[in-house]
């Protein structure tokens, strides 16, 4: 860092070269060196504390494309402006004690196509099919062989980030606001292509630089603290984030109907079919669309999206939101008064569900073979209770001799829910004569609870699990009671 | 200053990068691997190239997950209904959830001989060694091969998507990969043709040992003979119901034209697999038809045997067939309709035989077992037969019957829901339990098949002109299942009058002799009598504890039938990609 009057100003230029081999590579392509080189650069500078860039770059190389395909350039800019360094913000920064206004683009690379698919580039042989015998009395077996990855002419994936930042601070530094808005446009992503009929005969898809991806979000959090009088500090603190993948290209073959498409719709869109209820009787099955399979009343009765007459996938469409939330929030607070202090903090997402689906999810899978039987099991479909409200709709065995299991909205469940995440209870002794005769100089009892409460309308697991049969490694509820002694 | 260290180290640093030894650094592609290009410079490799090609010649073994020909069917009830085959029984299956699809498959086979065939060309190891007739050879049975993966789509699928010679670049635009379905008749015509130019090239018997499961001629007439005995059956041949299937160009996919003459064609194309005189029906050298019919598959490469695949999974089809006694998993359950389609020794149908009856027991034996042909007893496991094989060392009695040694039993899904057990192409010789494995070829198309094709085709063309010739091939297969024959020998039954009751002969000569062979699934389609034959399937109530619980038809599974079914449906995949594709009727 260099300084000459209000100029501060730095530079640093790189050469890195990596060469890695795996000691405990389990096949040939990977026990090859992985390598890659490249020069980085940054160039930083400030004017009078106010105006503040950044320039980065990246020229870099990896093994895993064609040679003319091997380097990406990845340069990023960044600007910044303390407003209330301005002279005249002078009278305004009483109030507002610190204003900066911040913004950034660059772009980064991405080089691993997959993780059993290094050398792009290059066609790789298998053991296609399978292998085949021949011989009269003796077999004379022969093991297969076919290309099993064709060559593709890739390059580096990008990434073109975009972020526009907020930092406030005010009321005596006492509430800070920092807001950012981001924005994500991810082009060339590594994508085997999947529009190509299964006529042609390929063992498989080939990979291309074929995904583009937007994603946009918001991120914000705001902390507040400040003591009252003598013995009182009250702190508090709330953040949330926001966001949102969009497809914009995904290589797939066009979608027949509008409801189908992929493109423009969120990244991991859940699809499905639309459950309308239980079929009630006979009749009811009679004048609806033909399902597959031994279809009885309190089966699932679908949504014939293309008024074919027939439930199938192109009466598909978007259900639910999916298994990663849009939206994350947390909050929470700290007061302590003398010795004693409690806080909490909770933590929620929102726009999000579980899906119910899998083999210990299913009665009677396989005929018996596999399958598990929920408790929930019990609150189903019978002749008795033809209640539409229930869980599980009529039972079969096994369980796939009609569309019940199917992808569809019936198993979609609302995944959102908050969480007293951390609960914390202490009280810290005045210093008293008798600490000095055990050579302490604090001590403290607390009590500090994890994961103490949930509020989901989701029951059957622990929602946060997600998707599936609930058959993971829950989260544990902790509670920690101590005494903390610290000595001089 | 600073500013000049950077600047010097940065060109520094740049000389280094651009420098070739540096670009190297990145260019480490293994020089021993083994690349396409080299596959084909070697024989070995080369050999292993044409192994998979063949390895998309399905075997027939397995009919519960991997083939539903005999299990979606009225002759087989495979018991369990975690296995695939119960899905197609009670409809459910369409074409995003489709058990035994094998459109993408059998299309990388075809691939993969395509590209075989424009590569094998000029490997110089193969024409140091054997020389250019090899290549041509290889060449020919790369070729058969696609033929057959051709045929294996046609029909079950209908109507194919026919490549030809050149194989499709993988990173083509999408539109070049737009390819509508050819016709059934020129599919037909296509694979026809294919297989007569192969037919030329290869050899008629296996040269070594080592060869035997290659395609020969005769495999190839073979294979062009089944083909047209299907194309010129009613379901293609004159057939109005599929006037409304087209490609989206209105072009008809199914003629409902009738023509005479593809039943010349095809008789013509069976008897020349039959004047090959390479190929003659199995005997066994005591003389018992029992034994001779149980031997067509289990005698590894007898005369009869055209063309088969030497590994495949029959040892599985033994120990998921036999008894609970013998080790085996007992649930390939013969149905009550295939054991009333066997006739009865005296050669006549139950329904016309006065040796047949339903009541009562002779040593044991209920008396609908008695005095049934030579291949029922070949075929057909049931109560109380004295039965030996797998574990079962020394022969003793099954026991069918709710809680016997064989039958439903408690705690188990491996029993029999009709009461018998298929025992035709079971060997004695598989034990689970000592894990002895009978391996032998899988026998894809015999010379009996061919009889029976020949047959019913002149019998379709002209019954009238071509009696006795009908009569004699016929009659040849009957003398071997140890039964009377038409018109001639010992306890001759009468000729049958019209064309008409000839048909009915020749169809139920052909149930029985190809019966658990994966011919019944296509023939009942071709000949257009699904509809009435996919019924609820019957056999005895195995739920019966005595005699005379158990004894009783009763109804087992459901046969779903839906006029959509004549054909598979093509994979919803395939039909978002394929977009000059039209999907089949009903579906």
């Amino acid at each position: 860092m260099n300084s000459f009057g209000k100029h501060d100003i730095s530079g640093m230029i790189l050469y890195n070269q990596t060469d890695f081999v795996d000691a405990r590579a389990g096949d040939f392509i990977s026990s090859i060196p992985f390598r890659n080189q490249g020069i980085a650069g940054r160039v930083t500078y400030g004017f009078d504390t106010r105006y503040l860039l950044e320039a980065n770059f990246g020229f870099n190389g990896a093994e895993n494309f064609a040679p003319d395909k091997r380097y990406g350039f990845f340069p990023s800019f960044g600007l910044g402006w303390v407003v209330s360094n301005e002279k005249f913000f002078a009278d305004i920064s009483k109030v507002i004690t610190f204003l900066k206004v911040r913004g950034s683009y660059g772009k980064v690379g991405n080089n691993k196509i997959s993780d059993s698919y290094r050398f792009g580039y290059i066609a790789q042989v298998g053991g296609g099919n399978n292998g085949y015998a021949f011989g009269r009395n003796n077999e004379v077996w022969y093991n297969g062989r076919d290309i099993s990855e064709y060559a593709v002419d890739v390059s580096w994936e990008e990434a073109a980030k975009t972020n526009i930042g907020l930092e406030l601070k005010t009321l005596n530094n006492d509430l800070s606001i920092v807001v950012d808005y981001f924005q994500e446009d991810r082009t060339g992503i590594f994508l085997r292509r999947s529009n190509v009929p299964l006529y042609v005969g390929l063992r498989s898809n080939p990979y291309g630089n074929l995904g583009v991806i937007h994603n946009r979000g918001v991120d914000g959090t705001v902390e507040y603290s400040t003591s009252l009088g003598k013995n009182w500090v009250i702190s508090a603190r709330t953040n949330f984030t926001w966001n949102r993948a969009v497809i914009i290209d995904d290589a797939n073959a066009a979608w027949p109907y509008p409801w189908q498409q992929r493109i423009g719709r969120k990244l991991n869109q859940r699809f499905g079919l639309i459950a309308l209820g239980l079929f009630e009787d006979e009749k009811d099955i009679e004048n609806s669309p033909y399902q597959t399979g031994i279809v009885k009343p309190g089966d699932i009765k679908f949504k014939d999206l293309n008024g074919d007459g027939k439930i199938d996938s192109y009466d598909e469409a978007p259900i639910g939101y999916g298994a990663v939330p849009e939206l994350v929030y947390g909050a929470g607070f700290n007061i302590s008064w003398k010795g004693f202090a409690f806080g909490a903090f909770f933590k929620g997402v929102g726009n999000v569900d579980v899906r119910l689906n899998g083999e210990g999810f299913q009665p009677f899978q396989l005929a018996g073979d596999r399958g598990n039987l929920l408790q929930e099991v019990t609150n189903r479909w019978t002749p008795d209770n033809p209640s539409q409200n229930v869980i599980y709709p009529r039972l079969t065995y096994p369980s796939n001799e009609n569309m019940n299991y199917n992808n569809s909205s019936w198993w979609i469940k609302n995944g959102s829910f908050i969480r007293l995440q951390t609960l914390e209870a202490s009280y810290s002794l005045p210093k008293a004569k008798w600490f000095d005769k055990g050579g302490l100089s604090g001590l403290r009892i607390y009590f500090i609870g994890y994961n103490v409460a949930t509020f989901s309308k989701f029951k059957m697991w622990d929602v946060e699990l997600g998707d599936g049969k609930g058959a993971q490694y829950p989260l544990l509820k902790s509670f920690n009671l101590g005494v903390e002694l610290r000595f001089k | 200053m600073q500013f000049r260290n950077i600047s010097t180290y940065t060109a520094v640093v740049f000389l280094i990068l651009l420098s070739s030894g540096c670009k190297k650094f990145l260019d480490q592609v293994p020089d021993d691997r083994v690349t396409i290009e080299e596959v084909f410079q070697k024989k070995q490799a080369s050999e292993e190239y044409l192994a998979n090609v063949y390895s998309h010649i399905r075997e027939q073994g397995n009919q519960w997950t991997v083939n539903p020909f005999s299990g979606n069917t009225d002759e087989l009830d495979v018991t369990w209904a975690k296995y695939s085959t119960y899905q197609l029984n009670i409809g459910s299956w369409n074409p995003t959830s489709l058990p035994f699809d094998i459109w993408g498959e059998q299309y990388k086979g075809i691939r993969s001989a395509t590209y075989f065939i424009n590569h094998i060309d000029g490997n110089e190891e193969i024409l140091r060694l054997n020389g250019q007739q090899r290549i041509d050879q290889y060449k020919a049975e790369a070729r058969f091969v696609r033929a057959y993966c051709y045929f294996a789509l046609l029909r079950q699928y209908g109507p194919i998507v026919i490549l030809g010679n050149e194989e499709l670049a993988p990173d083509a635009p999408t539109a070049d990969f737009q390819i509508p379905r050819s016709s059934y008749d020129e599919s037909v015509e296509y694979i026809a043709g294919q297989l007569d130019s192969v037919a030329a090239v290869l050899p008629t018997s296996p040269a070594e040992d080592r060869d035997y499961g290659r395609a020969t001629k005769g495999a190839a007439l073979a294979l062009k003979a089944r083909i047209l005995l299907y194309a010129a059956s009613p379901a293609f041949n004159g057939n109005a119901d599929y006037a409304n299937f087209k490609n989206q160009d209105g072009k008809s996919l199914i003629s409902g034209a009738y023509d005479t003459e593809k039943w010349k064609r095809a008789a013509d194309a069976n008897k020349a697999v039959i004047d090959l005189n390479l190929y003659a029906l199995y005997k066994h050298a005591s003389g018992d038809p029992v034994e001779s019919y149980r031997g067509i598959l289990l005698d590894a490469y007898n005369g009869e045997n055209i063309f088969s695949r030497r590994n495949n999974n029959l040892t599985d089809w033994d120990v998921h067939s036999m008894p609970r006694a013998a080790g085996g998993w007992c649930g390939m359950g013969a149905t009550q309709e295939m054991v009333d389609a066997y006739f009865m020794k005296d050669g006549l149908p139950i329904t016309e035989s006065s040796l047949y009856s339903e009541n009562g027991f002779t040593d044991d034996i209920y008396n609908m077992y008695v005095n049934r042909e030579p291949r029922f007893y070949a075929s057909v496991n049931y109560h109380n037969r004295m039965i030996q094989g797998g574990n079962i060392i020394t022969a003793r009695r099954l026991n069918f019957f709710n809680g016997g040694t064989d039958g439903r039993y408690e705690g188990t899904e491996d029993y029999s829901k009709t009461g018998y057990l298929v025992w035709k192409n079971v060997s004695p010789n598989t034990n689970r339990i000592t894990g002895q494995w009978y391996n032998r070829p899988n026998v894809l198309i015999r010379l009996g098949e061919i009889y029976l094709n020949y047959a019913e085709a002149l019998n379709e063309y002209d019954y009238n002109s071509n009696q006795t010739e009908i009569l004699k091939y016929i009659n040849l297969i009957r003398e071997r299942a140890g039964i009377p024959q038409y018109g001639t020998g010992p306890d001759a039954l009468p000729i049958p009058a019209t064309q008409s009751e000839m048909r009915d002969k020749i169809r139920q000569e052909r149930r029985i002799e190809l019966a658990f062979e994966s011919h019944r699934w296509f023939d009942m389609r071709r000949w257009k009598i699904a509809r009435d034959v996919m019924k609820p399937v019957h056999g005895m109530n195995c739920n019966g504890k005595d005699a005379s619980a158990f004894f009783v038809r009763t109804e087992v599974t459901p046969r779903q039938w839906r006029d959509a079914y004549m054909f598979y449906p093509l994979p919803q995949y395939e039909i978002d990609r394929g977009r000059l594709l039209v999907q089949n009727p009903g579906w």
